[in-house]
């Protein structure tokens, strides 16, 4: 196993100063199939993925498993320390901490996934025009992308969260929250995006294309777009952990989501405010962020030798 | 290109997109529903509109917000970065008490970065796949997954409620006075003033907040430094200078390591702005006195001069930050600058 | 079960991991009663963590906390701005404005609420047989900090003009009561009321109508015209650590972020202060200001939660200064149609008033720091007392009985509370909250949906009557039941307003109310109004919270206040 880490600033970083991606002349193919067969030769991506099905599964299986409610109060019950009755104790509330840590992974884990989704599609379609028209609209979409990068991520979104406070769903706090690190983290995407059409614009089969007079939007969804998936699901990937990470951090300062939802992030604000000495309240949804985060970096990493002919077999 | 005219290129796009930070946390901070005087205003006081346009008349919200906004500008052109609606103080006198105390943490949290991802990273690509291996980058992917709040509250918990090496929330002993103020940083401050007492004092305090502001940063320098050392370490020349019979560790320490930190160094630079971000979070469980914290208690109460002076002196930092890479980049490497 | 972990504490505090505060906080925790606690504390070894924690003991200090310096630890760097008069607004730095700064009028004991004393004034005022006009006797021989000028009756109307004229936040004590002051000679003013008014000795003693010295406040820009909403600046120079007061102790240092002290003024006109200083050290974290006051880096706490108030009592090596407050905590139900919906209707409103569970509140949540006024007009106020049977108390048959009255059918109601905020007595929305919500929904047809708004949006919201139902805490302006019944009963004014609440039987009283000049007729006037305000409930006060707070038993004298939050005149300490 021979995987040659590097994290996501570094896939930024290579991918703006070294625009190399994978050059395929079968554009309609994608690298997804051969991988699989790589990727389940690695133990520790495949651990990862095992974790992360096992929240899922946890989290789909909440309301049949025998567990408290998460939200009613449960007066007299307060600040259990782990117990055999409560197995990772109870806030001060009486909830029971085990029922609420696998409630929180119903919101955290999809809400993860599908504002990546959101950000990564939007990002990717935004760098793809910026690339590919060139000109004065990339110089104006790049610039932006500067600017929303040089902010720092945190105060950006907390900002966001407070403004989308007033849209019509403003009271939905986590669709807001998710609003924010969405509206943070496209940029990333426009410029690895960017990067990967400028160097494969260049390339023969695209210029054919163009030739034979196709029209931009088909040359870009139909020869380019295809071509570029390879480092953006790896990005992808890597950055569910991170998505999930700063939605936690808006609702740990408290411009997120708010108690008594059973958001980790909210969880560890609780722990945070009732007193370090009731070390389960914020440690028991700290592990399960951590357990996530760590999770997706190891598939992550995984993924990226499997998606990487270069390094495939390494 | 020359050189001259890629770098004036470089600072003239950091000016536009200062410029656009500026008018987007204005119209965002504008957009935020709630009126900040709300914030401030007291109940007796909420309906009196006399009271209420003296409070507008004061921080010039009586004037529509283009206006606003050129006065803004205007004074920000001077220094003037307004009055802070919740403690009616310059917003510029507060950053200038709050953003040595985070420069100063920011520089631990590197020095603690380097000083265990270096080594970690070194580690790793000397013992490529072997158990040292295997530990490093453990170490670096627990640094790069952990939540840096859960970690804040976790040290804490463990070094000072339970075991007391440590002290807590602060930064200096309770009581303790700051040294005279020269650079802000209370360390270098100390040594000035040959106060030993508040330097070691200092220490403690910066210990756990700077470890685990730079926990990301220690991760992200293990593992880079670990790949481009190895290829460092495929590369001729290594190759050459072992064929000539170098010990090792020279090859390793003398030749491989000074290309391999290159790239490293180039991320630390990025990575350093990002910490000045991450301090949001860190300041704000160890009661550090920075502009993280400072921004989260005046985010809360919509006191938006004091926000826009924060996100404006962040961005600031981190857009001189990628100036200087990218100038050194094309210093260093003449075919970045057609780009 | 327990008793294992029982056992597993009680090796903790022997082995000196937990302190005897974390140990009790613990053992409560587990559900052990205080006696058996006391027990367990009595048999295990004294611990060995009264030694100071780490990094404490190191370090140069520029003041000891020895006998003459009190030092008390608050969060002076979120609550406190300043202490110009003109422009002080806030609670917790009312400590410091009560020793730096005099009014003409002050209550020293705010459990005897009605014994106001002069202060600068010499005697009570001489008011016409009309009501209309108070003549008021300054006390001689009163010299100011700083500059040594005798306080005169120019200084009053400068300070209060001053007031009136900065348009900040205490500027309607000064604007909405009286037309003029007048200078009668140096040491005697008159002032023109609008109307006759028997709050005007407990108006006299709010702290924004403190005396400064005139002349030295203009030197540093200070202005009584109207200019001064513009260009006043003198609240810059008491921000340099500047004092023009005249009370007990002057103002030396001013660092909110670090410390502030204030110091023993020598031409003091009354008796001196057994105290050579005073320093208010800014520490955030309610737990690290007790820690400070159990190591003895700190005389007084500022903060102390519930939780840790009934820990540090059980442990019994400080004592905590208790007193009651007058703040409370309340539900707000809109009386209008619009947004009330269901809650528009007055039987809806008195059937969550019987569905609440006050007690749990007080005893759960509170630990015991609190108690329940029947309404807005927190006790011991004029007819409070009086009122206190006829208040809501838990009954969850009447309210259920009320419901199905209404005949409204399924009911849901949206609870609007501010996102991360602290109720009154330092109780978390997001505890108190849920807690309501489950004793609402105890009613059959009755469902509650919980609504976190950000702090500001349902601030500005409620100020424009947007809200349906909503929870919010008042805090007195000075200690007379009409700044209550005011606000909260009057047609269109502050908290009624933000209901929708308009009574013309409330109004007429509350005229007659602050007119009446005898005791027995305006008490029984008070009376009605609360007793309407509980019959139309557009308000239903949850609690009343009794203020705690942690000191070293070497404090002599210290007692809470419900205005100025801890009264510091005539504190001493054993060495």
């Amino acid at each position: 196993m021979a995987t040659t880490s590097t994290t996501s600033p570094a896939v930024i970083t290579q991918a703006r100063t070294t625009p190399v991606g994978p050059i395929s002349l079968r554009p309609r193919r994608t690298p997804l199939g051969d991988a699989w067969r790589t990727l389940r030769r690695q133990p520790v991506a495949m651990a990862g993925l095992t974790i992360i099905l096992g929240w899922l599964l946890l989290g789909l299986l909440a309301p049949v498993l025998p567990l408290d409610d998460p939200l009613t109060p449960q007066s007299g019950n307060n600040l259990q320390e782990p117990s055999r009755d409560h197995w990772l104790g109870t806030d001060e509330l009486g909830r029971d901490m085990l029922s609420r840590v696998i409630y929180g992974a119903r919101i955290s884990l999809p809400s993860g996934v599908l504002v990546i989704l959101a950000t990564g599609s939007f990002g990717c379609l935004i760098g793809a025009v910026a690339g590919y028209v060139g000109g004065w609209v990339d110089n104006a979409i790049m610039r932006f992308a500067d600017a929303v990068l040089s902010f720092p991520s945190i105060i950006l979104a907390m900002t966001i969260t407070a403004v989308s406070s007033g849209l019509p769903w403003g009271q939905n706090r986590l669709l807001n929250a998710l609003l924010a690190v969405g509206l943070v983290l496209w940029p990333e995407y426009a410029r690895v995006m960017r990067g990967q059409v400028l160097s494969i614009k260049t390339n023969e089969y695209v210029t054919a294309a163009q030739s034979v007079g196709a029209s931009s939007w088909r040359v870009l969804t139909r020869h380019i777009l295809p071509s570029t998936d390879a480092p953006i699901i790896v990005k992808a990937t890597l950055d569910v952990g991170a998505a999930i990470v700063l939605t936690a951090s808006l609702s740990f300062i408290g411009l997120g989501v708010v108690p008594p939802t059973p958001e980790w992030g909210a969880m560890i604000n609780q722990g945070f405010k009732k007193g370090i000495e009731f070390w389960w309240m914020s440690s028991v949804p700290g592990i399960a962020i951590m357990s996530v985060v760590m999770a997706l970096n190891f598939f992550g990493d995984g993924l990226r030798d499997a998606l990487d002919p270069r390094r495939r077999g390494r | 290109m020359g050189l001259w005219r890629y770098i004036l290129r470089r600072l003239g796009l950091a000016v536009v997109v200062l410029l656009i930070v500026s008018v987007a946390t204005f119209s965002l901070a504008q957009a935020i529903p709630g009126d900040p005087l709300d914030a401030r205003i007291s109940e007796r006081q909420a309906d009196n509109p006399r009271v209420r346009a003296a409070l507008e008349r004061r921080w010039g919200l009586d004037e529509p917000v283009p206006v606003q906004y050129v006065v803004y500008v205007r004074n920000l052109l001077r220094g003037d970065l307004g009055e802070s609606i919740d403690k009616s103080r310059p917003v510029a006198d507060e950053l200038r008490k709050f953003v040595p105390a985070t420069v100063e943490l920011t520089l631990f949290a590197m020095l603690f970065a380097l000083g265990v991802g270096v080594p970690l990273g070194i580690v790793a690509a000397i013992f490529q796949n072997r158990w040292p291996d295997h530990l490093a980058r453990f170490v670096s992917l627990i640094g790069t997954s952990v939540p840096v709040f859960w970690l804040g509250l976790l040290a804490l918990y463990v070094f000072w409620v339970r075991l007391g090496w440590l002290p807590g929330p602060g930064r200096l002993d309770v009581g303790m006075t700051q040294p005279p103020l020269v650079t802000g940083l209370v360390s270098l401050d100390a040594i000035l003033d040959r106060d030993g007492a508040a330097f070691r004092s200092l220490l403690r305090h910066v210990a756990m907040p700077a470890v685990v502001l730079g926990s990301f940063a220690m991760g992200i320098v293990a593992r880079m430094l670990r790949s481009s050392l190895l290829v460092a370490l495929s590369d001729d020349y290594v190759r050459t200078a072992r064929a000539k019979g170098l010990v090792e560790r020279r090859v390793v320490m003398g030749h491989a390591l000074r290309n391999a930190l290159i790239p490293t160094v180039t991320v630390l630079g990025l990575t350093f702005a990002s910490l000045l971000a991450g301090a949001v979070l860190t300041e704000t469980i160890f009661s550090w006195p920075g502009v993280g914290s400072y921004a989260v208690t005046r985010a809360v109460k919509l006191d938006y001069p004091a926000l826009l002076g924060v996100t404006l002196f962040i961005a600031f930092a981190y857009i001189v930050f990628n100036l200087v890479v990218d100038i050194a980049y094309g210093i260093l490497d003449p075919r970045i600058r057609i780009g | 079960m327990a008793e294992a972990r029982v056992a597993d504490l009680v090796q903790q505090l022997s082995a000196g991991l937990l302190s005897r505060r974390r140990f009790i906080r613990r053992a409560l925790g587990l559900g052990l009663s205080a006696p058996a606690i006391a027990a367990l504390l009595a048999q295990a070894p004294s611990p060995a963590s009264a030694a100071p924690r780490a990094g404490a003991a190191s370090g140069a200090r520029r003041f000891q906390a020895d006998a003459t310096t009190l030092v008390i630890a608050d969060n002076l760097k979120d609550t406190w701005i300043w202490l110009d008069p003109a422009h002080f607004y806030e609670i917790n730095s009312a400590a410091a404005m009560n020793v730096v700064l005099e009014t003409l009028y002050a209550l020293p004991d705010s459990t005897k609420p009605t014994e106001f004393v002069p202060l600068l004034a010499e005697g009570m005022p001489e008011v016409s047989a009309d009501g209309l006009q108070a003549t008021i006797k300054l006390r001689s021989g009163v010299t100011f900090h700083n500059s040594g000028n005798p306080m005169t009756a120019d200084d009053v109307i400068f300070s209060w003009n001053r007031l009136k004229n900065v348009l900040d936040q205490g500027s309607f004590l000064a604007i909405d009561y009286w037309d003029a002051v007048e200078k009668v000679d140096d040491l005697t003013i008159k002032i023109v009321l609008k109307a006759p008014n028997v709050a005007l000795v407990p108006i006299l003693s709010s702290y924004p109508l403190s005396i400064t010295d005139s002349a030295v406040t203009r030197e540093n820009g200070g202005l009584d015209d109207e200019s001064a909403a513009e260009n006043d600046t003198a609240a810059d120079w008491w921000n340099e650590g500047n004092s023009a007061g005249t009370g007990p102790f002057r103002l030396t240092a001013w660092d909110i972020e670090g410390e502030v002290v204030v110091e023993r003024f020598a031409e003091y006109w009354g008796d001196a202060p057994a105290l050579e200083r005073i320093i208010w050290r800014n520490v955030t974290d309610p737990n690290t200001q007790l820690q400070l006051v159990e190591t003895g880096e700190a005389d007084i706490a500022y903060s102390l939660d519930p939780d840790a108030a009934v820990a540090v009592k059980e442990a019994g090596d400080l004592q905590v200064l208790t007193g009651p407050t007058l703040a409370h905590e309340y539900l707000a139900l809109h009386t209008q149609e619009d947004p009330g919906g269901p809650v528009a209707t007055k039987e809806l409103r008195q059937a969550i008033g019987y569905a609440i569970d006050y007690q749990g509140i007080i005893d759960d949540l509170l630990k015991g720091a609190g108690i329940k006024p029947a309404t807005i007009v927190p006790e011991p106020l004029l007819g409070s007392e009086a009122v206190r049977e006829f208040g809501y108390t838990t009954d969850l048959a009447r309210a259920q009985e009320l419901f199905d009255g209404t005949g409204l059918g399924e009911v849901e109601l949206t609870l609007t509370y501010g996102a991360g905020g602290q109720g009154e007595g330092g109780l978390a929305l997001e505890t108190l909250v849920p807690k309501l919500q489950a004793d609402l929904q105890q009613v059959n047809g009755l469902t509650v949906a919980l609504n976190p708004m950000d702090a500001a949006k349902r601030l500005e919201d409620f100020r424009n009557g947007k809200l349906q139902f909503t929870i919010s805490g008042w805090s007195p302006d000075y200690p007379d039941v009409h700044t209550y019944a005011e606000p909260f009963g009057r047609t269109n004014t502050a908290a009624a307003k933000r209901v929708g609440y308009s009574n013309p039987e409330v109004d007429a009283a509350l005229d007659a109310g602050i007119a009446e000049t005898d005791p027995a007729k305006r008490e029984q006037l008070y009376v009605d109004i609360q007793k309407r305000l509980i019959e139309d409930a557009p308000f239903l006060v949850l609690y009343q919270p009794i203020d705690q707070k942690a000191a070293s038993k070497a404090v002599q004298g210290a007692a809470t206040h419900s205005v100025a939050m801890i009264q510091l005149r005539g504190v001493s300490k054993t060495a």
